[in-house]
């Protein structure tokens, strides 16, 4: 399955949740901001949000600012 | 006695009217010291896409967890990239506290008045009277050719609000 994550293509061997997919990537998902085909996924959504092939994500943490 | 001094916004009480920003550190494990000896309670952070390649670090560990957390929407060139980066701050469990930064200058990295004011319902200069639509770019360019002292107002008050220099009024404003 070929996704796009932050811009740039990947593809999963199996099919995933967007929460399996952050797990994958050992991310907490309390700790990012995720954006699915241009929807902002709550935490609570991350889990019942299946990946599906040309989907697009977004995934975003928090950085120094000011 | 003396009376202490809270600043309440969005129903939080605070007694530090200093907000200190995280994007200046040289290292990040200075940032529990600073918040502690400066006593602010409000911390902004900013949104960025996760770096895969980048080693993982977070700097959220180090703030003080009863500090309230305001990302900036740096990065938004317009009002609407603000209002998405805000709503995923928030998606990301940063609570309702923004603020916001509309930049679409990266030369000079100045705020785009014209969208932070779309957004807000406020001028953010003056209106009539003179110059209509400004921004910094424009009062720079208005400078230049004018030949003579400018006031700019780049507030939110309007042209007959900004008190009179040496006994008159300018005649352009921003």
């Amino acid at each position: 399955m070929q996704i796009t994550v932050n811009g740039k293509a990947e593809t999963l061997s199996q099919p995933a949740t967007v929460a399996e997919y952050l797990a994958l990537r050992q991310l907490p998902g309390n700790a990012v901001a995720v954006e699915w085909n241009g929807t902002i996924l709550s935490p609570a959504a991350l889990d019942r949000t299946a990946l599906s092939e040309g989907d697009t994500l977004e995934i975003l943490r928090f950085v120094g600012g000011g | 006695m003396i009376k202490e001094d809270v600043l309440k916004i969005g129903g939080q009480a605070l007694t530090s009217r200093l907000f200190v920003g995280t994007g200046k550190f040289g290292d990040d494990r200075l940032i529990p010291e600073v918040i502690a000896k400066s006593g602010a309670q409000v911390v902004t952070v900013a949104l960025r896409r996760m770096d895969f390649e980048a080693p993982d670090h977070s700097m959220l560990p180090y703030i003080p967890k009863e500090c309230v957390l305001m990302p900036n929407t740096s990065g938004a060139r317009t009002a609407d990239e603000a209002i998405r980066i805000a709503r995923l701050a928030r998606a990301a469990g940063c609570g309702d506290w923004i603020k916001i930064e509309i930049v679409s200058d990266n030369k000079y990295l100045l705020p785009d008045n014209g969208q932070h004011r779309h957004r807000h319902g406020k001028r953010p200069g003056a209106d009539g009277g003179g110059l209509r639509r400004g921004g910094p770019r424009r009062a720079q360019i208005v400078s230049g050719r004018a030949g003579r002292r400018i006031r700019i107002c780049a507030g939110l008050l309007s042209p007959d609000r900004i008190p009179p220099l040496n006994g008159r009024h300018e005649d352009e404003f921003l």
